[in-house]
């Protein structure tokens, strides 16, 4: 039996989850606590069993061990029409052969509610993102943006504990999605419903949630508010999936990391002489100057590979002298300023020694997944 | 300038050329049986085209003859039998087909489109031999049977198409709205496979008011269909009576498929 929640806490219990097809482990999960009305994000790459997880709590697949408790009941063996939870789709997986309002109306008819309250939530629903004048067009009439709206007012119409959504915004345009992530966290906030998130997008996670739990593998490799995974990543693989940090690996020797012949400062470590470390530098913390206008002796020497401009940033490749490369993002701080060195220019990266993140100390131990 | 003004009426000959080709395999496919309607009207008792003049005297003598009649509603029951026969187990077996998995699915799959590839004579002598057995030949139950026996592969086929392109994230979505598997099937999965089952419908209603060869052997005296009586009319009397029923059998299966397809492409727009 589950103890008694904390305050907040235990609103969706997952316990010892394991899953997979055909003798493939696809989801191997010590335990994930979902917190009453909390945003939740569950990000990782493809493959890493994101979808399989949020499909075992929706109950299409069926783990082969663990427990999913919803509010205090198991629902491990429930199947899915039983469970009360919402769900939106990538594709909104809308009924094509209804319209708006029967879209949205489907699980109260269900649920055999009377036609006054059932209009009256369908309204509802429908007023909730934004499409009271569309209820009786057809799905198809309508742009991806509010079809997935109306796919959203459908799942929240029945009024789901938890809401469960995949990749809901991975079919929109750039713009769009921006739009849709903005919108879908004022109604999660106004309404209050548990929902987690699945995608493969970090920024969409970041934005969006209270926790984000990136996994790899099938496991969670870490489980935090956006703020701690990005500024205090786990593992490796973390670091290097959530803002593509560089990861470095050296000995301590003088106070310094030495990796592979690159010395550093790595930051007020509690590191012996002889010791491993394996750190990581985020991308738009190094600085990269030229020899010309002096290094006082600090920073890592290399030559840049290639820069290109993204707009906001320039992304600058530097080749170190062991063969390692370093990127690194220089924001595009307006037209008077001058660009990046450009390919093949000598250039110095250094760093704030309190921005080297680590991931890793010991007497060269297990490093974490790969990235 | 020149070049490309060569080159636009290279295209144009082409796009003529194609167009008149095209015209002329459809004036090919048409021809008999606008031959056949305009006999239907002949005045007089020869097949001779065109006719010497006009009359309603064919439809008179087919309408007023009892053997017709006995043909007519036959192939009628027959169509009503056939139709909504098919359409079930063809429905449910291309559903099972297309979305399910399970050892033989491929295997099931080719036995249920066998008889499009066995040459119809085939699975008439088969039939013959098995009815016999059973005491089925010259019964409308025999009939029945065969004809949804020979139109249930089109219609497995026909509703194969649409049960392909069915999304399952529907059928879960439908799912994770609370409706049982039950429910998901005739609010969600049934509606988005009509328009295979109004194509199969057709296909099968078609056949069966067409069915020649597998009728040939299992029916008897007591149940001729009416191309059967044409079949064998033919062979004795060669007069424009036979026109009048054939232009009454295309025009049945003339409206048939204009029915349908209004009623498809009406719920489809509201």
């Amino acid at each position: 039996m589950i103890e008694l929640p904390e305050e907040g806490a235990g609103h969706v219990e997952i316990e010892g989850l394991v899953a997979g097809y055909e003798g493939a482990r696809v989801l191997d999960l010590e335990g994930l606590s979902i917190r009453k009305g909390e945003f939740l994000s569950i990000l990782g790459p493809s493959g890493c069993g994101k979808t399989t997880l949020l499909n075992c709590v929706a109950g299409f697949v069926q783990p082969t061990a663990g427990r999913i408790v919803i509010d205090g009941t198991d629902v491990t063996d429930r199947p899915p029409y039983r469970r009360g939870l919402g769900m939106v789709f990538q594709n909104y997986a809308l009924f094509p052969h209804m319209t708006v309002a029967g879209n949205v109306a489907y699980g109260l008819r269900i649920r055999r509610l009377g036609r006054a309250e059932r209009d009256e939530r369908v309204r509802e629903a429908l007023r909730l993102v934004g499409l009271e004048g569309y209820a009786d067009r057809r799905p198809r009439q309508l742009s991806g943006g509010q079809q997935q709206r109306v796919a959203l007012a459908r799942a929240l119409a029945i009024r789901p504990a938890v809401l469960l959504l995949d990749e809901p915004l991975s079919n929109l345009d750039a713009k769009l999605r921006g739009e849709m992530r903005v919108e879908l966290r004022a109604i999660q906030r106004r309404i209050g419903t548990t929902m987690v998130f699945v995608t493969h997008d970090q920024e969409e996670a970041l934005a969006l949630s209270d926790r984000v739990a990136v996994m790899n593998g099938g496991r969670i490799e870490q489980l935090g508010t956006p703020d701690e995974v990005y500024r205090r990543p786990a593992t490796r693989f973390v670091a290097q999936f959530i803002g593509a940090a560089n990861v470095l690996e050296g000995t301590v020797a003088d106070g310094r990391l030495d990796a592979d012949g690159i010395l550093f400062d790595p930051g007020p470590l509690p590191l012996r002489p002889g010791d491993r470390a394996v750190v990581a530098i985020r991308p738009e913390r190094i600085r990269l100057s030229t020899h010309d206008q002096g290094t006082d002796g600090q920073g890592v020497a290399g030559t840049v590979g290639y820069r290109a401009f993204a707009g906001d940033a320039w992304h600058v490749e530097v080749r170190l002298a062991n063969g390692r490369t370093l990127t690194v993002q220089v924001a595009d701080t307006g037209a008077n300023s001058a660009d990046p060195p450009g390919a093949g220019s000598a250039v110095v990266a250094h760093w704030d020694p309190a921005d080297v993140i680590v991931l890793d100390t010991g007497a060269g131990g297990d490093t974490g997944a790969g990235g | 300038m020149a070049e490309r003004r060569r080159r636009f009426g290279y295209d144009r000959a082409v796009g003529l050329l194609g167009g008149a080709f095209a015209t002329a395999v459809f004036l090919f496919l048409i021809a008999p049986l606008v031959v056949l309607v305009v006999s239907s009207f002949n005045r007089d008792a020869s097949m001779a085209f065109p006719p010497s003049g006009l009359s309603l005297r064919w439809y008179a003598e087919v309408l007023g003859s009892p053997d017709w009649q006995v043909s007519f509603r036959l192939s009628g029951v027959l169509v009503l039998l056939v139709v909504p026969t098919t359409v079930v187990i063809g429905t449910l077996a291309a559903y099972g087909l297309a979305q399910g998995s399970f050892p033989g699915r491929r295997l099931l799959q080719g036995l249920a489109l066998s008889p499009l590839m066995v040459p119809e004579i085939i699975t008439a002598l088969g039939l013959l031999y098995y009815f016999h057995g059973v005491g089925l030949i010259n019964t409308v139950t025999g009939l029945w049977l065969a004809h949804s026996l020979v139109a249930l592969p089109f219609v497995v086929r026909a509703v194969m198409v649409s049960a392909a392109q069915l999304d399952p994230a529907l059928e879960r979505a439908a799912t994770s709205l609370g409706a049982g598997r039950v429910r998901v099937f005739f609010t969600v999965t049934l509606p988005l496979l009509r328009p295979g089952i109004i194509a199969g419908a057709i296909l099968a209603a078609v056949t069966s008011l067409g069915e020649v060869a597998v009728t040939a052997l299992v029916a008897g005296a007591n149940t001729t269909t009416v191309p059967l009586r044409i079949f064998s009319a033919v062979q004795y009397q060669l007069d424009p009576s036979m026109a009048a029923v054939s232009t009454l059998l295309m025009a049945a299966s003339v409206v048939v498929m204009v029915i349908a397809d209004r009623f498809a492409r009406i719920s489809e727009a509201l």
